[in-house]
């Protein structure tokens, strides 16, 4: 079952200005974990703004094409239709939190949807568990970590149980354990619940890790798509568009040039390279 | 910054509204009395009530830190009124003359402006500000959008702290003069931290704004986690809190309490 239908969309933030997407077809299905990147201004986050609804709901623009949501077009639905269905978390920790204490913060959106007492509970203590945060309940929010209001960020969108989790660049201002332990949920949300992300960041090693679809912008198009085996073999492209290459997939391919499959954990490197011993 | 000194008291307990209501009766009080026997009755409930909410400590400290305003209030009313018995002068050959009703309105005054304020830190030190706000829009009716309007802005105190430190050591770092003592250097340097931080605060506006759009802000069906019910404690205190307004303007109309 397809989540998102997108056909054909281009966008321009004004009639004088230069598209920033142009001409997208994509589907994503449910329970995808979809990992975009490529270099600056290539139009990720207006993309991911165009799943969420932000775009044309709250930053308007020329838009044309269609996205489809469950198989009726974003335009048509209200904001806060999508926002039952998507969950968004974005690359700055402090803006996106609202409230004073975690708690708070995690009730806010239940809160404005009218939920009941009893089942806003069941739902805090849910979100914080799969997010691993069950111990912040009652902090502050401007005493946690980069890493930890990241977290808490995803769980208050986790609050209104969407089908789709949109990150944009949730770990940029993230330090590598913070970053690790975001990924590390974001893969358990994946798996277990069969949640699909869809995460914009350059941070390919973890994307290589943890994504089951790779998509590659550039200038407003989806150069290159597949599997991160795949996508990350094709590194003299990615050399031209200034992405980086996982180190596994790096060392990997200065070994030996053409290969259809590349390693990008550390354990399948071990095994490709025993393999060409 | 005022804050939330979490203890377990029956001042704690009670609805924000009701505290609420204190307060201001302390201000109404306060402002109608200027004689200093009345204004230190009242400033005395005050700290009975810190007491009793067990941060009494803390606001001995604030009290301390009011005098030094306090004293200043007591020096301009002895420097500009001028009517009244002379009590002495503040300089040789009969110039500036202090009176007794100088002192006694300055003495008044500063303890006017205590009893307020200490009111409104005892008030916010016991109350939580979740609870004020759940209050404020569930009980009082207040529009929601206004509450979190207020609620945000404090929110984002701490956020542009930091904010100004970075924008400082930014400029300064490109060798903008940040610190002076003199003025037209300092005014300067403002201007230099002032513009980048309000492009700052505009950015991060737009993405508290798309944040709270994401998680349904605006639906117009608000329900509240935590309701604060007004028990029957609340509405006595609020009941005994009136009668306390009604006869204190009763005993000021009879002509009581003024100079």
């Amino acid at each position: 079952m397809n989540v998102y239908e997108i056909e054909n969309l281009s966008f321009r933030y004004g009639p004088s200005k230069a598209g920033v997407l142009a001409g997208i077809d994509l589907s994503i299905e449910k329970g995808e974990f979809i990992g975009i990147t490529g270099p600056t201004g290539a139009g990720k986050s207006t993309f991911l703004k165009c799943l969420n609804g932000i775009i044309p709901h709250f930053q308007g623009g020329i838009l044309e094409g269609n996205v489809l949501l469950n198989h009726n077009s974003i335009m048509e639905k209200r904001m806060i239709d999508i926002a039952h269905c998507v969950g968004s978390v974005f690359d700055d920790p402090e803006s996106q939190i609202v409230s004073l204490d975690v708690e708070q913060e995690l009730v806010f959106a239940l809160e404005n949807i009218g939920l009941d007492q009893q089942t806003m509970e069941e739902r805090v203590t849910e979100a914080l568990q799969m997010t691993g945060i069950s111990h912040l309940r009652h902090s502050k929010t401007a005493a946690l970590s980069g890493g930890q209001k990241q977290r808490v960020a995803i769980a208050a969108s986790l609050a209104l149980k969407p089908q789709v989790l949109v990150l944009d660049e949730p770990t940029s201002e993230l330090d590598p354990s913070g970053t690790k332990a975001v990924f590390e949920v974001l893969n358990q949300l994946n798996r277990e619940l069969g949640m699909t992300i869809i995460v914009a960041t350059q941070k390919t090693d973890f994307l290589a890790r943890y994504a089951s679809r790779i998509l590659i912008f550039n200038q407003g198009k989806i150069v290159l798509e597949g599997k991160p085996q795949a996508v990350f073999a094709q590194q003299e492209m990615l050399k031209c568009l200034g992405v980086r290459v996982p180190q596994v997939a790096e060392l990997a391919y200065r070994l030996q040039k053409n290969v259809r499959e590349i390693p990008l954990t550390v354990a399948e490197g071990l095994n490709y390279i025993q393999r060409c011993l | 910054m005022i804050e939330y000194m979490p203890r377990e008291s029956p001042i704690h307990r009670l609805n924000p509204l009701a505290k609420m209501t204190w307060a201001f009766a302390v201000m109404i009080l306060a402002l109608i009395f200027n004689q200093i026997d009345y204004l230190l009755v009242i400033l005395g409930t005050v700290l009975i009530v810190a007491v009793l909410a067990g941060i009494y400590r803390e606001m001995l400290g604030v009290l301390k830190g009011l005098l030094m305003f306090a004293v200043f209030l007591v020096v301009l009313q002895v420097l500009f009124y001028r009517q009244g018995t002379v009590l002495f002068f503040l300089l040789p050959l009969d110039y500036l003359p202090v009176t007794r009703e100088a002192l006694l309105l300055g003495v008044a005054m500063s303890l006017r402006m205590m009893t307020v304020l200490l009111s409104f830190v005892v008030f916010l030190a016991t109350t939580q500000f979740k609870d004020m706000v759940v209050a404020l829009t569930d009980k009082l009716k207040l529009p929601y959008d206004y509450v979190f309007m207020f609620m945000t802005a404090l929110r984002f105190v701490p956020v542009f702290l930091n904010e100004i430190v970075k924008v400082r050591e930014a400029q300064a770092a490109r060798g903008c003069q940040v610190d002076g003592h003199h003025p037209i250097v300092k005014v300067k340097a403002y201007t230099q931290v002032a513009v980048p931080l309000v492009l700052i605060s505009l950015r991060k506006a737009e993405g508290l704004a798309i944040a709270m759009e994401t998680r349904g802000y605006g639906s117009n069906q608000r329900t509240y986690f935590k309701e604060q019910p007004i028990t029957r404690i609340d509405r006595v205190v609020m009941m005994a809190i009136g009668l306390f307004v009604v006869a204190g303007v009763i005993i000021r109309l009879q002509g009581f309490g003024m100079i």
